[in-house]
């Protein structure tokens, strides 16, 4: 699919979507946790998870041999 | 035409794990993407530990050292704050409902303190992206927009640096500080520059962005709301984006983490733990030690050097400790681009040091130049000076070989001297220095040159 018709599709889903809600009353927010607070961990030695760095490198769009993630440069400094 | 800069400042704060996982928070220390786990790193599904009590704690000392009221008796919500940015693993960095509120540093008004989660490290130019840093604890301050000029925010920072430093609760190393500076100007939109490292990066990109807004104005073009970068090798500002609304953040509590109601009590308990702020320290000093106000301004604006001074003064008269810390050691310290905290020397070997001096076994100068390694190295100044012999020079015979050396090496600044140029003679002092590496005592020095020279 074009890039074109991705973004046509989108604003009409956008729009059909703000149609169905269109009769929702707005609420007043609600907050669901109330009953239990402070519920915090004391700072204890830190544990380095070793496998987990070669599981997410797997998944990671690109890496370097250095182990740095490489993604796009940012826009504004190009 | 009248500028408004508001800042908002983000320092990480010194616990042993991040604020969500017990990941560790040494990530300089690392190679990259290696202090990380599901949750910091936002894996689908991976939930939140509880929040790191340390860090709250450390977060309401914060608020408290900066005249803020804590907000106690009522429920702070962590929020989830969603932004899309390579640095956000998640999709959004948890922040706290205001823990402080209504503060002050040196008559500029803190809005609020908040508790957040410092997102990854990505490098635009690079496009690195390191995950180490994700998760760290961090505490935000965010000022009014009371500040007028580069200036008066460059003087602000320090203060508010000083008592971060002095709060104990921050991270030492350098770096650690990141501003967002908002800035505007009468006629034009409200612009954020992002992520500026250091105070003097702030003072330059306020001042980029003064002259940039002021000429657009000045030619009738308006200035556009946005947020923009600080490229700091060039010393500009550049267009990011447009400026999120707080709309745009679509902040929610976040389900996974309790909310946190802090008592009034605790906070009680922490305010009669706080550290002695560093104005109340300087006053202090002065009173306690009879230094120099000036002495006392310089030994306060990092609270290792205080700290320092303190343990010196014990043993050695105050006030050549205060001349000496404040004077020598600073020169040491700014020439090698460090601060007090950064440095190996201990006060044990600045006591030695100085009692080395004022026995007269070293002259001051060969003092400077130890100094100058004891800095980078944990040495003791007595092992040094037996070692590399640099025991003041006290027998004249071998002063005079030394002035008679520099006399035959310089016959022009001797020319000189007795034309009259009395400078000529720090000249050729300088150089007998030289030829005995400092061992000299340049009182002696003087005497003897003028001495013989007179023949």
């Amino acid at each position: 699919m074009k890039r074109e018709e991705i973004e046509k599709r989108g604003e009409e889903l956008i729009k059909e979507f703000s149609e169905a809600i269109a009769d929702v009353k707005e609420e007043v927010e609600t907050y669901y946790v109330s009953e239990l607070v402070n519920v915090v961990r004391i700072d204890s030695e830190p544990v380095q998870k070793k496998d987990f760095k070669d599981k997410m490198l797997k998944i990671a769009p690109s890496v370097d041999e250095e182990g740095n993630i490489r993604v796009e440069i940012g826009k504004w400094v190009g | 035409m009248e500028v408004l800069i508001g800042l908002e400042i983000h320092e990480q704060i010194n616990t042993k794990s991040k604020l969500y996982c017990d990941c560790p928070t040494n990530y300089r220390d690392v190679s990259p993407n290696t202090n990380v786990c599901e949750i910091c790193t936002g894996c689908p599904g991976a939930k939140p530990m509880p929040p790191n009590q340390d860090a709250l704690d450390a977060v309401i000392a914060i608020s408290l050292m900066l005249d803020c009221e804590v907000l106690t008796n009522r429920p702070v919500y962590i929020q989830r704050k969603h932004y899309d940015y390579p640095d956000l693993p998640s999709g959004y960095q948890r922040t706290s409902l205001p823990i402080g509120i209504n503060g002050k540093v040196n008559g500029t008004r803190i809005r609020e303190v908040h508790m957040e989660e410092d997102p990854g490290q990505y490098d635009p130019v690079s496009g690195i992206v390191d995950y180490n840093r994700s998760g760290v604890p961090l505490v935000e301050i965010t000022t009014e927009p009371d500040l007028r000029s580069p200036e008066e925010a460059r003087l602000f920072l320090r203060a508010l640096y000083r008592i971060l430093d002095f709060s104990g609760k921050a991270r030492e190393e350098p770096g650690t500080l990141r501003v967002d500076a908002n800035i505007s100007m009468a006629g034009g939109a409200r612009v954020e520059i992002k992520n500026i490292n250091s105070v003097k990066g702030v003072y330059r990109a306020l001042k980029y962005e003064i002259t940039r807004q002021k000429s657009l104005l000045t030619r009738g073009e308006a200035v556009r709301r946005e947020t923009r970068a600080y490229l700091e090798s060039q010393m500009i500002t550049v267009p990011m984006r447009t400026k999120e609304l707080e709309a745009d953040y679509r902040y929610i509590p976040d389900p996974d983490i309790f909310p946190l109601v802090i008592d009034s009590n605790k906070v009680e308990a922490i305010k009669a733990s706080l550290p002695e702020a560093p104005h109340m320290r300087e006053k202090r000093l002065i009173q306690q030690y009879g230094i120099a106000p000036l002495h006392a301004k310089v030994l306060t604006s990092e609270l290792a050097l205080a700290d320092l001074f303190e343990a010196v003064a014990k043993k050695i008269d105050p006030k050549i400790a205060a001349l000496w810390l404040r004077d020598k050691l600073k020169n040491v310290l700014n020439y090698y681009g460090i601060r007090c905290a950064e440095s190996l020397l201990i006060p044990e070997h600045m006591i030695e040091l100085l009692k080395l001096v004022q026995s007269g076994s070293i002259t001051p100068e060969t003092g400077e130049k130890l100094l100058q390694r004891m800095v980078k190295e944990p040495v003791s100044p007595l092992k040094l000076v037996e070692e590399l012999k640099l025991t003041k020079i006290v027998e004249e015979k071998l002063l005079e070989e030394a002035i008679t050396k520099a006399i035959a090496q310089n016959p022009q600044a001797v020319k000189d001297y007795l034309s009259g140029k009395s400078e000529a003679l720090n000249f050729l002092m300088g150089r007998v220095m030289k030829i005995t590496q400092s061992r000299a005592d340049s009182k002696v020095v003087i005497q003897l040159l003028k001495q013989k020279l007179k023949r």
